[in-house]
């Protein structure tokens, strides 16, 4: 789920061709659960094939790659590696919450209440392994590079940011920004039509850009005073405090300085593990051995992947196929921004 | 008050300048003349025009103002004009239309609301060498790569300026020595590739209507092309992003 920022980040609203000729590295885990909770039908139910397999997070990979390729971006999928261990928690809860909605979207499907079925369905969601293995094969075919983080996706993707290879990450979260990401953009691989949470009400998402940069500035901080505010409020790798959201972490951060400060004035009451929290966002555990190399597609394997293995629509995957491979063809192709 | 009388050739050869990169474009009326900078949708290729005063028969602007013009519409109006006619254009401000008149054929041409197109900045580029070479010969060369391949490499040294385009199994080169050159001015090998389509286009507009072309390069770095026609008063700038070479 990532931290809470939204209140206090300095998002402009830009189009998917403001990007046009820049590289991207996509949060996978981030983009594939997306995929994973949005592409469904109106009960509920996710993309399947003819075995009864999970597909939405395949169709998810290849119409938006696709997408942001026609757009002439570049996109490079950063994988999450093993989770660092203040994250265990976290991810069990995560797991509960599944394991919980899974049941009440039956008994809401049962009622016929398609609402509460389809917000139950979504938090079924799930990144396995399997899934992982399938969209990496997809993204070979279509000659779209991956990078496995050794930790968190967004920790390499912001590294890989901060090293110049990309022009951004993109992710739904704003954990980047923590990770020290210059540049976060959002909405990027779901822009469209989507539902909102809680109401059977459809709106339009339009990407927008996070400067980490234009943030600090705003709120007079740094990102280490970014990084406490967060702390308080919770991240994936801690709790956080409970009453303390973004704005409240603003005034005490910018009121005393620093976390370790804020804690002595007796403001917070937090446990030693924040040390190693902000450990983990200031000095991230990186792979630093990765190439980054856009390649022709091969469109037979793409077809047999979609078509003959999960029953896509050939006609559809055909006719997509047909004018990725034309775009694709300015992968080797600079934009005159780049200089 | 714009007004404006002009050859067809003249006008035409803009908008066709203009129109290999974009479907609509925003042009600047100014008392020296029409202007206009564009890059297409991929950031790949841009165009920087100036379409002087001196190029045209008549002109009178007597405030400045920015137009958005639908090329395709404009050109398919064009298109009726021959040799001997003039085109005349008239803008009121805020009137939404250019009024373009052939002969006694009047057209209202409907302008495009230009607070929806950004202005593109010229990115600032240094190139270490500069080609002053016959359009012919490069436009030879650019027809012959695209039998074999979809781009095609610049390489200029101190003496020589070569085009080389490689496919599957064919080379083709064409070399052109300071003797065929008008001028080069280069101290080190610079090389960079890019895309064909592009680089056709852009040609093709200089052919006929300008006898060279200055090339300035540099090392996987983008070209810039220059190319002028009516006496110098009207100038075409394009500059075109290099592809990435592979090994």
């Amino acid at each position: 789920m990532g931290v809470n920022l939204k209140p206090v980040v300095k998002a402009r609203q830009i189009t998917l061709h403001d990007l046009a000729g820049k590289i991207i590295a996509i949060d996978a885990y981030n983009a594939l659960h997306q995929f994973l909770s949005i592409i469904r039908q109106r009960d509920g139910t996710p993309l399947k094939d003819g075995m009864g397999r999970v597909t939405s997070h395949l169709s998810g990979i290849f119409y938006r790659t696709a997408n942001m390729v026609e757009q002439n971006i570049r996109p490079v999928y950063v994988f999450d590696g093993k989770p660092h261990p203040l994250k265990m928690k976290t991810l069990q809860k995560r797991k509960d919450i599944k394991v919980e909605a899974e049941k009440e979207w039956k008994i809401a499907l049962e009622k016929g209440d398609m609402e509460t079925a389809f917000k139950k369905a979504q938090q079924t969601s799930r990144v396995d392994e399997e899934k992982v293995k399938e969209a990496k094969r997809l993204l070979d075919a279509l000659g779209i590079p991956y990078v496995d983080a050794r930790r968190e996706g967004e920790e390499q993707a912001a590294y890989m940011n901060r090293k110049g290879d990309v022009n951004a990450v993109s992710s739904q979260d704003f954990d980047a920004l923590l990770f020290g990401a210059p540049l976060l953009v959002r909405n990027v691989a779901i822009t469209g039509r989507r539902k909102m949470p809680n109401r059977q009400v459809w709106v339009d998402v339009y990407p927008e850009e996070i400067s980490l940069d234009a943030t600090l500035e705003e709120n007079g901080i740094t990102r280490e005073q970014l990084v406490d505010m967060a702390i308080m409020i919770g991240t994936d790798f801690n709790e956080g405090v409970k009453g303390i959201g973004p704005k409240k972490a603003l005034n005490l951060i910018k009121k005393y300085g620093s976390l370790e400060k804020i804690i002595e004035a007796g403001e917070v009451d937090m446990d030693a593990d924040y040390r190693e929290v902000r450990e983990i966002f200031l000095y991230p555990e990186v792979n630093e051995e990765y190439e980054i190399e856009w390649r022709e597609a091969d469109r037979v394997e793409v077809i047999k992947i979609l078509c003959d293995e999960h029953q896509f629509s050939r006609e559809r995957v055909e006719k997509a196929m047909d004018k990725y491979i034309k775009f694709s063809k300015t992968f080797k192709q600079r934009s005159l921004f780049d200089f | 008050m714009f007004q404006a009388k002009i050859k067809p050739d003249f006008i035409k050869t803009i908008i066709d300048a203009t129109a290999i990169l974009v479907d609509e474009a925003k042009f600047k009326l100014t008392a020296d003349g029409i202007y206009g900078r564009t890059v297409d949708p991929a950031h790949v290729g841009m165009i920087d025009f100036k379409l002087r005063k001196e190029a045209f028969e008549e002109y009178n602007c007597s405030e400045d103002s920015e137009i958005g013009i639908d090329l395709d519409k404009f050109n398919s109006i064009l298109k009726i004009a021959g040799g001997d006619d003039v085109v005349t254009m008239e803008y009121k401000k805020d009137e939404g239309r250019l009024i373009v008149n052939i002969g006694n054929l009047k057209r209202k041409l409907p302008l495009l609301d230009v607070s929806e197109m950004s202005d593109t900045k010229i990115p600032s580029l240094e190139f270490p060498a500069e080609i002053v070479a016959p359009t012919a010969d490069i436009w030879q060369a650019i027809r012959a790569a695209e039998s074999i391949s979809d781009h095609i490499t610049f390489i200029a040294t101190k003496d020589n300026f070569q085009m080389k385009s490689e496919g599957d199994a064919d080379v083709l080169e064409l070399t052109l020595t300071k003797d065929n050159l008008i001028s080069i001015k280069c101290e080190e090998e610079v090389k960079s590739m890019f895309p064909l389509d592009y680089l056709r286009d852009m040609i093709k507009v200089a052919r006929g209507k300008s006898e060279e072309i200055t090339i300035n390069l540099g090392n996987n770095y983008p070209v810039k092309l220059t190319f002028e026609m009516a006496d110098g008063n009207i100038r075409i700038m394009y500059l075109l992003a290099p592809r990435i070479e592979s090994d």
